[in-house]
């Protein structure tokens, strides 16, 4: 989207130079945001258990939907649990879902896309239409009529995420090898195949945490009890107007989240790809 | 534009069948929808009969040419959770998602486009700053959530707006088109338009989000190129007022990238409106499928993410056409290219 505000203002030279350097300023800013908030969640996810002090499943009835103190920092949700201990734990399951999730788009979208731009006819045909019809959805109901054939369970969501990203790669990937079998290059490959990938797998990885929230949230995912972002939304939605906190604070960490990998993977776009300047 | 129009429309055609395929093997997939109806108490025998009943005894390719059979004749089956056929549970659900994304992608266009037209005016000045750090936290921001801070927040506790299905329970309003203030209006009934709009505006509200960040950098993005062109440069040398000069000239030639954007996305406002409407529970589509899902209703899965996916496909076929129409290099840049 930034591709033809940057390509325009052909007037006015010296200022527009000025401007670029600002504009290319602030984007490496956002992204430079983007990376510190992801290695905010990095550090929460691996430090969990020293920085929370509380086994975020333990249940202490009597000390239910208290609110935040030194032992509680953000106090304890409906059956006495640590929110605190609670969110922490969430990073690494988003991290995690985000990362599986990705992982087995590529895994299957990148072969696939290859093989179809390599091979091209039918085959290319083939893989096409498959991935007209995925796309014939809004991907989070695709995703839901997935884990609805599975089963509910954290592992099938994290399967339905991934192959819901499939045509994406699989795009990217035939468009690349199409480009880079017409010009002969191999050194294109690394502009023209990679970097839009990374890109691509960066904004999906977002993206990635966002549906899997979604699905978790509607109930196809971990099972109660589960101290994963969307679940614990879900089973605080009736205590808003009791302790809002505990509704409010798991939205944060996802939207914090999605918005990590939003801020790189439009810096990286910038840095990455040259058609985007 | 005939030849284009008669291309995209083939080229329809296997898409929707591959759409019916994967939704038949989804749903067969998805384990023994009997035992999710009778329960596990049910005997062996009731179990065997009922599965003969619904035709799952029967090998799938068997099952398959039925199911295709039935769709041809537009017989969705019956839905065992509300007791009737599918197709009747659609034509009531789907208005309601209908008037709900309908309202959403107009907030998101109105307020999309207001913010862009402000950030491109007074590029780099804190109106651009602040509407693109908007834009960037909407498009972050997860819209179940934001749901239910809306529901929570400002209807049940504020008391703000009314909560829980389309109208209240003391509005009688016969429906004529399904879209509740639409047939307020028909039927001249401003109370019942009220409260039909009422329910409406903080779920459409909430959907807008998502549309209404995206639309704000695209028209952002296209008008700042617009502005950069030399036909602006004419007309600003015409002595025109600035005003006039973005909004007859810069704004009109970067409506086209604009309302692609709009249309390209009504699949995140129907995939957002899954989870709005089950926040909210707005008795549309969004929801029947969600609620179909949990209770394993195959038959009405089937008909909800058939027409999911019809609207869809649908929907982004028009929105290719609308573009061929309103831009030549499109339809010629096809048909030149095939």
């Amino acid at each position: 989207m930034s591709g033809p505000a940057a390509a325009a203002a052909p007037a006015h030279a010296p200022s527009r130079i000025r401007d670029r350097r600002l504009r290319a300023l602030l984007r490496n800013r956002a992204a430079l945001a983007g990376a510190l908030l992801l290695l905010l969640l990095v550090v929460a996810a691996l430090g969990a258990d020293l920085l929370a002090g509380h086994d975020p499943l333990a249940q202490a009835l009597d000390r239910r939907l208290e609110g935040p103190s030194a032992e509680y920092p953000l106090g304890t949700d409906d059956l006495g649990r640590d929110v605190l201990a609670r969110l922490l734990h969430g990073a690494r399951y988003s991290l995690l879902i985000g990362g599986i999730s990705v992982g087995i788009a590529v895994a299957v979208g990148v072969p696939l896309g290859a093989v179809a731009g390599y091979a091209g006819g039918r085959v290319d045909a083939l893989v096409m239409r498959v991935t007209d019809v995925m796309l014939a959805f809004p991907s989070i109901v695709l995703a839901i009529a997935i884990v609805a054939a599975l089963g509910a369970s954290l592992p099938n969501l994290m399967i339905a995420v991934g192959v819901v990203a499939v045509p994406g790669y699989a795009r990217q990937v035939r468009a690349s090898v199409l480009l880079v079998k017409a010009e002969d290059y191999v050194r294109t490959v690394m502009p023209n195949c990679i970097a839009p990938l990374i890109v691509l797998a960066t904004l999906d990885y977002g993206a990635a945490i966002l549906e899997a929230a979604a699905l978790s949230f509607l109930g196809l995912g971990p099972e109660v009890g589960t101290p994963e972002w969307g679940k614990m939304l879900a089973e605080a939605q009736n205590l808003f107007s009791l302790a809002p906190r505990v509704v409010i604070a798991p939205g944060l960490c996802i939207s914090a989240a999605v918005l990590a990998f939003n801020l790189m993977g439009d810096g990286l776009r910038d840095a990455l790809d040259p058609r985007a300047r | 534009m005939g030849r284009y129009l008669l291309r995209r429309l083939v080229l329809f055609v296997p898409v929707w069948l591959g759409v019916a395929t994967l939704v038949f093997l989804l749903v067969r997939m998805s384990g023994d929808p009997v035992l999710a109806m009778v329960g596990d108490k049910a005997s062996p025998e009731r179990v065997a009969e009922l599965r003969e009943k619904l035709g799952l005894d029967r090998p799938l390719p068997a099952q398959y040419a039925s199911f295709l059979g039935e769709l041809a004749t537009g017989d969705l089956g019956e839905s065992y959770r509300t007791q009737r056929p599918v197709l009747e549970d659609l034509r009531d659900y789907f208005p309601a998602t209908l008037e709900l994304t309908l309202l959403a992608m107009l907030f998101a266009t109105a307020g999309g486009m207001a913010l862009g037209i402000a950030a491109a005016v007074r590029r780099n000045g804190w109106v651009d700053s602040a509407s693109m750090v908007t834009a960037l936290v909407g498009v972050s921001v997860p819209v179940f959530w934001l749901a239910l801070l809306a529901l929570k927040g400002l209807g049940e506790s504020a008391g703000l707006f009314p909560v829980g299905g389309r109208l209240s329970a003391t509005t009688d309003l016969r429906p004529l088109t399904g879209l509740f203030t639409l047939d307020a209006l028909l039927r001249g009934d401003p109370a019942a338009f009220a409260d039909a709009f009422g329910h409406l505006v903080l779920p459409a509200c909430v959907l807008a989000t998502v549309p209404a960040a995206i639309v704000t950098r695209m028209t952002r993005a296209a008008l700042i190129e617009s502005l950069g062109k030399d036909y602006v440069r004419t007309a600003r040398a015409k002595g025109l007022r600035e005003r006039t000069v973005v909004v007859r000239h810069a704004l009109r030639n970067s409506l086209i990238p604009i309302l692609t954007v709009v249309g390209m996305h009504f699949g995140l406002l129907l995939g957002g409106a899954v989870l709005t409407e089950t926040v909210f529970g707005w008795p549309g589509l969004g929801k029947y499928t969600v609620d179909s899902v949990l209770r394993r209703d195959f038959r009405s899965v089937q008909g909800a993410l058939l027409l999911m996916a019809t609207t869809f496909v649908v929907v982004n076929l028009l929105v290719d056409l609308l573009y061929g129409f309103l831009d030549p290099r499109v339809r010629e840049g096809y048909e030149e290219g095939r």
